[in-house]
């Protein structure tokens, strides 16, 4: 496996849905490759990052919350009910 | 011999009977506003997250943000546990938040391939009284690192990162909610994983090293498989 296609491969291999012969070569070149190492291992980390900072969403502020829920009890009885006609 | 499609079929059963959610949707389901209530306090910061990514600016992910959960709370007699509640919240808001892009592409033409302009689409700010001035000075910072990346991308590849890598959702479900074929998310969630770990790499690296080479961001023509991996 080349560089090329180790990298047509990463966002499978990242994602764990490689198997066989795919996975091992893909393990192989990156224990060879320092340049896609390091590709995979940021690319990884970026995910990561992006996790983490949508994980740790600060709450809404209470107004916005009480808006949307005042939205919804005015239109209540205007609209179809939730639960199953 | 159980095929590998049916184990995944009952796996994504396994794991949509572990929905967090479904108690208090099937109360909601039942017509209990509070059940409702709860369900939106669970999921509202994800949400008005994604529609600010969506359209780009705080006013618009606010109505959509309504938009979404009016119409979650209207059509939620059609909720019928086929996915994660949340998936579906997903799925509401992504249709919302295309919709109000394209009626504003028809009013003003603008276009919505997601190019903004600098400080237009400024997030609401929303901090967290836990944390220390320092703690929320760092966190603010590498939100606005991390919301300037994404919002460099195209809406394409934008859409199948937001969906795919931050809400988690899986490729046929990306691919359902974005009427996209799975080959071509997987095709768009490379691209746009590879060119945003271009794009942040400078700012993640603790020691960066020698710089990765031109084509780095870009699928590589070239082998380097001959240099040593990193110790």
């Amino acid at each position: 496996m080349n560089c090329r296609q180790f990298q047509l491969r990463m966002s499978e291999f990242l994602d764990g849905d490689l198997i066989g012969k795919p996975l091992t070569e893909c393990r192989e070149h990156l224990r060879k490759c320092a340049v896609c190492q390091r590709i995979f291992e940021s690319c990884r980390d970026t995910i990561a990052r992006f996790r983490r900072d949508a994980a740790g969403a600060c709450p809404l502020p209470a107004a916005l919350h009480d808006k949307v829920m005042h939205t919804i009890q005015s239109r209540r009885n205007s609209s179809r009910p939730a639960s199953r006609p | 011999m159980m095929t590998e499609a049916v184990m995944a079929t009952q796996a994504h059963k396994l794991e949509v009977s572990a929905d967090p959610d479904a108690e208090l949707v099937a109360a909601a389901q039942q017509g209990d506003l509070y059940a409702f209530d709860m369900l939106v306090r669970r999921h509202e910061s994800r949400i008005y997250r994604l529609a600010e990514r969506i359209t780009g600016n705080a006013q618009d992910a606010e109505d959509v943000l309504q938009e979404a959960f009016l119409n979650a709370y209207r059509k939620l007699y059609q909720f019928h546990g086929q996915s994660h509640f949340y998936t579906w919240l997903v799925r509401i808001t992504v249709n919302q938040g295309l919709m109000r892009l394209r009626r504003q592409k028809r009013r003003s033409m603008v276009s919505i391939t997601g190019d903004t302009e600098p400080g237009t689409n400024a997030p609401l700010e929303l901090r967290d009284a836990r944390s220390n001035p320092e703690q929320q000075f760092a966190a603010d910072e590498m939100a606005a690192v991390l919301n300037r990346g994404i919002a460099s991308l195209t809406a394409p590849y934008r859409m199948v990162f937001q969906l795919r890598d931050i809400e988690e959702l899986s490729n046929q479900e990306t691919a359902d909610i974005l009427h996209l074929s799975v080959p071509a998310v997987k095709s768009r969630l490379l691209r746009a994983r590879l060119k945003l770990r271009e794009l942040l790499a400078p700012y993640f690296d603790r020691a960066p090293a020698a710089p990765l080479p031109a084509h780095a961001g870009e699928i590589s023509d070239g082998d380097h498989s001959e240099e040593k991996p990193a110790p």
